[in-house]
């Protein structure tokens, strides 16, 4: 009984994770779109999370690790994975109050790397690892995205130099729509197996499947539409900062910027090394920015959105230490119990916190500067 | 406990190959993606135009064919490494 509880709380919590996975990274996709009028901003996600959903279908190879390479898998048990989804669910939330684009796989990482050091010690995490593909791709993935976006968003204004501004535009929001099609898909890919990896990962462990049984169809559609969902309800927060705090974008810089996304992402991870989605799309906008001449990049928002992601890590590793602790403290599954009491009270506190200064799909594009400037700031003084 | 650690710590921590490769091929097919893209945007402008004789409205009709080819295949090799990660 109380592994089966656990095991429920575990496929709750990696679905919960998901959900926020989806809201979180759906600016990664859709803001530029959003921000340059390409798409409205409720059909820019019901049309990412529609995306999503086939991504989810196209590749199944799905690895039942977790944090491969980075933490000792011999050591990792249901617990530890509860605790770090925990930590890593927190830090999105967090994140995504002050709309900080941050990655959620590090989160994720970082929630199992400190619930599994609160575990077994710093004999149980492999600090290479989080070294070779956590930090060094971080340090990477904006500056290759930046160099590139930069030099299309040059290339592509000096080829469409004698092209009148309105055929100039529709043809940009055009190959917007396209560029943020492909991100999706790629998202739905990516980080959706991510959960069903995690799922799998408990139900084997459980021993509901076999070690090398093909993922169920039932894990495939619920985390498909957990993702899809988070995506459609958008995060709206950071849709606003990717696609108004770090600079104003025009069509042919949301163009520049998401194809630059695409074409990183997609490279990358072919030759062998993975990128950060976030990392990227957030480094293609600044790069947008900086080679667009008269155009300002907001250095102080960019600034904040790198400290974000210096700390996710350790942030997220706290929380998945401080859970695992609180788990340790009770018999049977009744820690767990209180960790998902805790996780659901925090959620709903950040989110009746938000409601106090909404931002939606109907100011999303306010102008920067307005009442809505400077959301972080204003929340934290409020 | 020591066999994870010994064993990753023979991979090392930037493989300066692959960022080169990484960043040579991103930024080729990037900027040429982009390239391709923007002139097929000027080609069908120059292909509406009323003012341009036949020829160069047939040249603009062109350069929006051969653009329109060249984004599919990109968009088709995107897919197939979609598809084949993860």
């Amino acid at each position: 009984m109380n592994n089966t509880l656990i095991l429920i709380l575990v496929v709750g919590t990696a679905l919960a994770f998901d959900f926020t996975n989806g809201f979180h990274d759906t600016a990664n996709s859709v803001a530029p779109t959003i921000a340059t009028g390409a798409l409205k901003p409720r059909t820019a996600v019901a049309f990412s999370a529609a995306l999503n959903i086939v991504g989810a279908f196209l590749s199944l190879k799905v690895a039942a690790t977790i944090a491969s390479s980075i933490v000792d898998q011999t050591s990792v048990t249901l617990a530890i994975v509860f605790a770090g989804l925990a930590g890593a669910i927190a830090w999105n939330i967090t994140t995504w109050f002050f709309g900080l684009p941050s990655s959620s796989s590090h989160a994720l990482i970082g929630g199992v790397v400190g619930a599994m050091f609160a575990s077994v010690g710093s004999a149980g995490v492999l600090w290479h690892g989080i070294a070779a593909k956590v930090f060094v791709p971080g340090i990477i993935a904006p500056l290759v995205a930046l160099l590139v976006a930069g030099l299309a968003t040059i290339v592509s204004r000096v080829a469409t130099s004698r092209v009148d501004d309105g055929a100039r535009t529709i043809g940009m929001r055009v190959g917007q729509i396209g560029a943020s099609g492909l991100q999706s898909i790629a998202h739905g890919t990516n980080d959706a197996q991510k959960t069903m990896g995690v799922i799998t990962l408990a139900l084997v462990a459980n021993g509901t499947l076999a070690a090398d049984a093909a993922v169920p169809t039932w894990v495939i559609w619920t985390c498909a539409i957990a993702m899809a969902l988070g995506t459609f309800i958008g995060g709206w927060r950071i849709i606003r900062t990717m696609g108004h705090g770090l600079t104003h974008i025009d069509p042919t810089q949301g163009f520049a910027a998401q194809m630059s996304s695409s074409v990183v992402l997609l490279t990358s991870s072919h030759l062998g090394l993975p990128l950060s989605t976030t990392y990227v799309a957030t480094g293609s906008v600044v790069g947008t920015g900086i080679a667009t001449r008269g155009r300002k990049v907001h250095w102080n928002v960019a600034g904040r959105v790198v400290a974000a992601w210096l700390i996710t890590l350790p942030a997220a590793g706290l929380v998945g230490a401080a859970m695992f602790g609180v788990e340790s403290l009770f018999s049977g599954s009744v820690g767990e119990v209180v960790v998902a009491i805790l996780l659901v009270g925090y959620a709903s506190a950040i989110f009746l916190r938000s409601r106090r200064q909404v931002v939606d799909h109907t100011n999303v594009n306010e102008p920067w500067k307005s009442e809505l400037d400077e959301p972080v700031a204003t929340a934290v003084a409020a | 406990m020591t066999t994870p650690s010994t064993v990753t710590t023979a991979t090392p921590l930037i493989d300066w190959h692959v960022l080169c490769q990484v960043l040579l091929a991103s930024v080729s097919i990037g900027v040429a993606l982009v390239t391709l893209f923007s002139l097929g945007v000027a080609s069908l402008s120059v292909s509406r135009s009323t003012d341009g004789t036949t020829l160069t409205r047939s040249a603009g009709q062109f350069g929006v064919l051969v653009a329109s080819i060249l984004v599919t295949v990109v968009i088709a090799w995107g897919f197939y490494i979609i598809t084949q990660k993860g």
